[in-house]
């Protein structure tokens, strides 16, 4: 049974239509990469998707929940316990050190714990760098502690928008070095938004979009 | 419509209130709880409370009977009190259920113990209500339009607040175990009854001249126990200083520990003691997640216990100086000996021994004042003491709403026990009492204020 199930998603904005009638069944674990030109739809549906936004129709369920259902605080606590985010701009709060900032994620979710916030920057590689502020950050070590804030609360549902679109190759490298191990390691089911087509092969799925609709859905082979 | 029947219309929205209020709660608790069959009990329990305060009306009702609901309600604040703390405790730190619990985990003992503890919570307040609306009735001239109103406020508040409950479904479990609901009913008693209410029902006073004579005698057993004659060695300035352990201000202070004291170490617990998380739990998040459901929970489970808290500090605030104020201590009326004894007539203009209150007579005998006093105590009999112990320096006494008190050392003595001997009680003085009037010889109240002035206990007070 699918994990992740969108039927007739549509999105308009005014007379502009986002997404037209998408259908798309992603597995539990599975690792899929949304390709397509600019304005093909790409965010709108990851963020339908991860109850960012909703569809001006059609139905989602994750897992079984129908997301476009939920009302306000169960969308949050959706979001909060079953998603993780990544963006293509970091997001980081520019005054709180990396340690900080993964740490608002467990005081969202529910309770900061300093020692385990650590190990999961440890284990991005920034064991090192835990009382920097972004500013003090490279790019790249900015992104990893987005990955690290992402996998904080244990989501099972990664969702990145353009995670590498503004890093270097060696960085690139490392970021998706990082998003296989969580995906190998702890299962996890990853939605990877790109316009890089050397991103889209790491995933297990490529999705290419044009004009709000999936136009090819093809398994990557390696 | 009569200023009689507003009132009792007032009176039976606000008795509809109450009950609604009370039932929404503890319905939304069994419900909660998986326990709907106890509802139908709860509600038979109601059924028979209201029949029950319609008997009222039909049957003649004694005085006493009156004043007996008005301290069933104190009573029952404190069962109420009390029966929260002991759940507060359990719930704190749970240990085996005792037979007790046990026993009520039976729905065959359940089922009567809640009829019984609904029936016994509702009806005083709703008795003394419905006696208070045939007192209208009567001052309005008779006729039934009094009841009526009152009936209809009953109803039309008991419907309104049924239809909100409807409207918005409460959730009470979220804020509210066992011991929370408990406060909650005992919070309703407190507040219907207003806060003037809560003093009408003594509770603050009572506990505070409670703990009053409880130190003050703590303090002269603890002498008698050393071997020392306290009043020789203490001075009256030592004995104002230790008069502060059981004076007014300390008693006030005290009574409001005994309040919150429980309920402080009750938050202390709850808040302190450690969270164990279930072993199962894999991840980290889940544990944090674990941890604040736990401490959430905590937080909404004290709120009940904070805002009693602040209720009865808001109350005992609006209870100080009341002490004090409410004393009351009338001039001695100065009687001339005939015969060799003094007389007092029981009524004369404008006065009346049986009124409740203290009444003082000052006679002189060889160029010294002995003062006498006589007040009815609560089983209708007159008494006769002097104005005076065999401890203190013969300052008097004053009267509270149950006590007589000692204007030196403020103890507190029950108006029950006026006439008995020793102690700090006044010392009592054998009285003629006739239908008419009161008679003491001279003989007897001189030869007991001469003993007293030279007693022991009075030798080492500089005056």
């Amino acid at each position: 049974m699918s994990f992740i199930f969108l039927q007739g998603v549509s999105k308009d904005y005014g007379t502009a239509q986002a997404l037209r009638g998408v259908d798309c069944s992603i597995g539990r674990g599975e690792w899929v990469s949304i390709m397509g030109p600019s304005g093909s739809g790409k965010s709108t549906l990851l963020n339908i998707i991860g109850g960012l936004d909703r569809p001006s129709a059609g139905t989602i369920t994750v897992d079984g929940a129908d997301i476009n259902a939920m009302k306000g605080e169960e969308l949050a606590r959706f979001r909060r316990n079953s998603v993780g985010f990544i963006f293509q701009q970091s997001h980081l709060i520019p005054y709180l050190t990396a340690a900080e900032n993964v740490m608002l994620a467990q005081y969202f979710h529910s309770l900061p714990d300093r020692a385990e916030a650590v190990e999961a920057l440890a284990k991005v590689g920034l064991g090192h760098r835990l009382d920097h502020r972004p500013s003090q950050l490279s790019g790249g070590e900015q992104q990893r502690v987005c990955i690290a804030r992402a996998m904080i609360n244990n989501p099972g549902i990664l969702l990145a928008d353009e995670p590498t679109g503004n890093l270097d190759r060696a960085n690139t490298r490392t970021v998706l070095d990082l998003i296989r191990d969580i995906h190998r390691q702890d299962g996890y089911t990853i939605i990877v938004v790109t316009h890089d087509p050397e991103v889209s092969r790491w995933a297990d799925r490529s999705l290419f979009m044009e004009d709000g609709r999936i136009v090819t859905d093809e398994p990557i082979c390696r | 419509m009569s200023q009689f029947a507003v009132e009792a219309l007032f009176v039976g929205c606000k008795e509809g209130l109450v009950l609604a209020l009370c039932l929404a709660l503890i319905t939304a608790y069994l419900r909660g709880r998986g326990r709907d069959p106890l509802v139908r009990t709860v509600y038979a329990a109601v059924i028979a409370v209201l029949l029950a305060s319609l008997a009222v009306i039909m049957v003649p009702v004694s005085v006493e009977a009156r004043a007996i609901a008005v301290k069933m309600a104190g009573t029952l604040f404190g069962l109420v009190y009390l029966t929260a703390l002991a759940a507060l405790y359990h719930t704190a730190e749970p240990k085996d259920s005792g037979p007790v619990a046990e026993a009520l985990h039976r729905p065959a003992v359940l089922g009567p113990v809640l009829f019984l503890a609904t029936i016994a919570y509702f009806i005083p307040d709703m008795a003394a209500s419905t006696l208070y609306v045939s007192d209208l009735q009567e001052m309005a001239g008779g006729g039934v339009l009094v009841h009526i109103t009152a009936a209809a406020g009953f109803f039309f508040a008991l419907a309104a607040a049924y239809a909100v409950a409807r409207t918005f479904p409460l959730d009470i479990l979220r804020i509210a175990a066992f011991p929370q609901l408990l406060l909650f009913l005992a919070l309703i008693k407190l507040l219907t009854g207003g806060v003037r209410g809560f003093a009408e029902i003594s509770l603050i006073p009572s506990v505070q001249s409670g703990l009053m004579k409880l130190v003050h005698d703590a303090v002269h057993q603890l002498l008698v126990m050393l071997q020392v004659p306290d009043h020789p060695i203490l001075t009256v300035s030592a004995w104002n200083f230790i008069a502060v352990l059981f004076g007014t201000t300390a008693g006030l202070i005290l009574s409001l520990l005994v309040f919150l004291l429980p309920l402080a170490f009750f938050l202390r617990k709850h808040f302190g003691s450690p969270i164990a998380v279930p072993v199962g739990l894999a991840s980290g998040a889940a544990r944090r997640a674990y941890l604040r459901g736990v401490r959430d929970d905590r937080m909404l489970k004290s709120l009940p216990v904070i805002l009693f808290m602040i209720v009865i500090t808001l109350t005992w605030f609006s209870q100080r100086g009341e002490g004090a104020a409410q004393r009351y201590a009338p001039t001695p009326v100065r009687l001339v000996a005939e015969s060799g004894s003094i007389s007092i007539p029981i009524q004369s203009p404008g006065s009346s021994l049986l009124d409740g209150r203290i009444h003082k007579y000052v006679v002189q005998e060889k160029g010294v004042d002995i003062r006498v006093l006589i007040v009815k105590k609560p089983d209708g009999t007159l008494v006769a003491a002097l104005d005076a112990c065999d401890i203190c320096p013969p300052d008097g006494y004053a009267q509270t709403t149950e006590h007589v008190v000692c204007l030196y050392c403020n103890t507190p003595i029950p108006v029950g026990t006026v006439g008995m001997p020793g102690g700090c009680n006044p010392i009592p003085v054998t009285a003629l009492i006739s239908g008419k009037d009161v008679r003491i010889t001279m003989k007897e109240i001189a030869g007991k204020w001469m003993a007293m002035m030279i007693g022991e206990g009075k030798k080492g007070v500089r005056r």
